[in-house]
């Protein structure tokens, strides 16, 4: 039976249930207890080693500490290490955060401008921008049939007008 | 000196008597190194961690709830302190050979006395339990905790606490069944 | 420090759930449709009720559709101004206006539009080439009551944004113009989409964006007072229709008068179509509609749009 306990002590990952074995079965039963009954003045021996009652007297150490403290402060500040730590945590944390939110507009607002701007064909020289067609036009049926395209440009519009193949362009 | 002395001390500091945080200082330094050895292993680390526990404790002096423990309080400072420490040295590995080098004054001072050789036995198998374990052990075979106890210093849930201690005998008794000394 | 990192995390996801919404590329492919003759018949002598369907639009209910952009180089006025020009013509209608929004991935967009007792359905086919480069594919035709329809001008063009194609093409002695410009849309233009099209799977959702054909129509009579009063303007609308065809809500997004919007929805409920039938059952249709009620269009060699518009 003990050793079904250990090997679920063992197996089992989550603490409560750990402890509740230790409450369980291992504080209780005689032999799990014998297992972690020791020769507790050894380990008291350890724990407190003869030097602790060598070393009482912290006091000469810690007062010039404080003292220097108060002088820094110019008067006693209390609370100033735990709620400013926290405090300029939360400053971090919030900075961070007010970087990535400026960022990412930033780089939305980049990218919605630079579809504004002109396309490629603004660098070139003139001569060549003309070589860049501002339309094409790929296949073209009137009525179920091929017909013909005729395009005209001016600055503003791309006009192609579209007729059926035995007849020529324009309206007239 | 009861808690209510340390109330009363308390008082007297927050009022601006520096002085009268010695009392608390000379009251509690044994406890608060004994806890700083036990996670660090080392007593001039301890000993830093003691004067910075004290220090830390000086200054949110007013923030302690009188209603409460301060011994508990004070502890709780001290192991965050050797924590801190534990994060500086990186590595639990600087802290056993920190350990074996205590272990050699402690060895050789204690050789003369009975159960120096348990010491000299126990330091490395001290090392086989992690630093929330060893506090546990020393926190209930030095100040008598119970679980809850040692779970308000180690700031977790009392079934934490509990299967720390029970690993922390458990390693230790399997060590030292290991040993012929014992 | 761990609340640190979670809240961190959190404020990262969030600006990258951002990013990702953001980076959606939105198109308004504007369309156009014009009527031009050198015989001198106008549009005002048939009928002055012109209704356009579409799938997807961008449509602001303050804002007329039809005059959207009516100042400057790629207005309507300066496009009949040029088409007149160009092709010397004497008459010139502006009959429609759409402005659909694409969302760079759908394939297929459409519109109809519904004048003089006939129903045109124009199926757009866009697809992104590079950054500024769109190919389209023109699919017009005539609503015959047949599938299919008759066919009356199927092309296949590039373009690019900003830059306006007009696709001239005669049709029954007459010279019809298509223009058509894709333009990006903006975050704020994306963001005043009256309606988007109900969510679920997304084949259902291609599904009722296609246009039910209408078998039974109703055209708006023009309100005596507003054709006293010379009142010309437009009415949107999003027009449910069940299974049946038959139309069951019209919802009026915006309209320039009310008793053009109460006459446009009057006809409308009447309608009935053809539904669309999706993996062989017939489905629900939802679709964007505006009316567009005209009194006279003035000759192109004249400046504006003609008589005073309701805004």
């Amino acid at each position: 039976m003990c050793k079904i306990y250990k090997i679920l002590y063992a197996v089992i990952p989550i603490k409560k249930w750990k402890s509740a074995l230790i409450r369980r079965h291992f504080e209780r039963c005689p032999r799990c207890a014998e297992e972690i009954i020791f020769k507790d003045h050894v380990v008291r021996a350890f724990f407190k080693p003869d030097w602790i009652q060598e070393a009482s007297d912290q006091w000469p150490q810690i007062r010039p500490r404080i003292i220097s403290h108060e002088v820094q402060f110019q008067r006693f500040r209390p609370g100033i290490t735990a709620s400013q730590l926290r405090a300029r945590r939360w400053k971090w944390v919030a900075t961070a955060a007010a970087f990535l939110i400026v960022g990412t507009t930033g780089f939305f607002i980049l990218r919605q401008y630079s579809h504004k701007t002109p396309g490629p064909e603004s660098s070139l020289p003139k001569e060549l921008s003309v070589a860049v067609p501002r339309v094409q036009m790929i296949s073209a049926e009137l009525g179920g049939k091929r017909a013909k395209a005729y395009i005209y440009q001016t600055p503003t519009a791309s006009f192609i007008w579209i007729a059926p193949s035995q007849e020529t362009g324009g309206l007239r | 000196m009861g808690p209510t002395d340390d109330g009363q001390t308390i008082a007297r500091c927050l009022a601006g008597d520096r002085e009268a945080f010695e009392m608390i200082v000379n009251k509690y330094q044994a406890g608060v190194l004994t806890l700083a050895w036990s996670v660090l292993g080392n007593r001039t680390e301890a000993e830093d961690a003691a004067q910075e526990a004290f220090f830390r404790a000086y200054l949110n002096l007013q923030y302690f709830d009188r209603a409460k423990d301060f011994k508990n309080w004070l502890y709780a400072i001290a192991y965050k302190r050797c924590l801190d420490r534990i994060r500086k040295l990186k590595t639990e590995k600087k802290y056993r050979s920190r350990m074996a080098e205590a272990a050699a004054p402690v060895t050789s001072g204690l050789e003369t006395e009975p159960g120096a050789g348990e010491s000299a036995v126990l330091v490395p198998l001290l090392e086989k339990l992690t630093a929330k374990e060893r506090l546990a052990l020393s926190l209930s075979m030095n100040e008598g905790y119970a679980a809850a106890e040692i779970a308000g210093i180690l700031h977790c849930a009392e079934s934490t606490a509990r299967v720390h201690l029970f690993n922390a005998k458990r390693k230790l008794r399997k060590g030292l069944e290991g040993n012929s000394h014992v | 420090m761990k609340k640190s990192l979670t809240i961190l995390i959190f404020f990262g996801l969030l600006s990258l759930a951002c990013l990702w919404a953001l980076a959606e590329e939105n198109y308004i492919i504007e369309s156009r449709l014009f009527r031009g003759t050198n015989s001198g018949d106008s549009l005002a002598q048939g009928s002055p009720v012109i209704i356009t369907s579409f799938s997807d639009t961008w449509f602001v209910p303050s804002k007329a559709p039809s005059s959207a952009s009516s100042a400057g180089p790629n207005s309507v006025s300066a496009m009949k101004a040029e088409l007149a020009n160009i092709y010397k013509l004497k008459t010139l209608d502006h009959i429609n206006s759409a402005q659909i929004l694409w969302d760079g991935k759908k394939e297929s967009l459409n519109e109809a539009i519904l004048f003089e007792g006939n129903l045109y359905p124009i199926h757009l086919y866009p697809k992104t080439l590079d950054g500024r480069t769109i190919s389209l594919k023109i699919d017009v035709r005539r609503d015959t009551g047949l599938e299919e329809g008759e066919k009356i001008l199927n092309t296949e063009i590039t373009l690019n944004l900003d830059d306006p194609v007009v696709l001239g093409f005669p049709l029954s002695g007459q010279s019809y113009f298509l223009s058509l410009e894709v333009k990006k849309a903006s975050g704020a233009d994306v963001g005043r989409i009256a309606i988007k099209p109900g969510e679920g799977e997304l084949n259902w959702r291609q599904a009722r964006s296609l246009l039910p054909q209408p078998a039974f129509t109703v055209t708006p009579t023009y309100p005596e007072k507003c054709k006293k009063e010379n009142i010309q303007g437009w009415v949107a609308l999003y027009v449910f229709t069940n299974i049946e065809g038959k139309v069951i809500r019209v919802r009026v997004l915006g309209s320039s008068h009310p008793d053009l919007a109460k006459s446009a929805i009057e006809a409308i409920r009447q309608w009935t179509y053809r539904p669309v039938i999706w993996k062989g059952k017939p489905i629900q249709s939802e679709f964007y509609m505006t009316v567009d009620f005209r009194l006279h269009e003035q000759s192109p060699s004249a400046e504006g749009t003609g008589k005073k518009q309701d805004q």
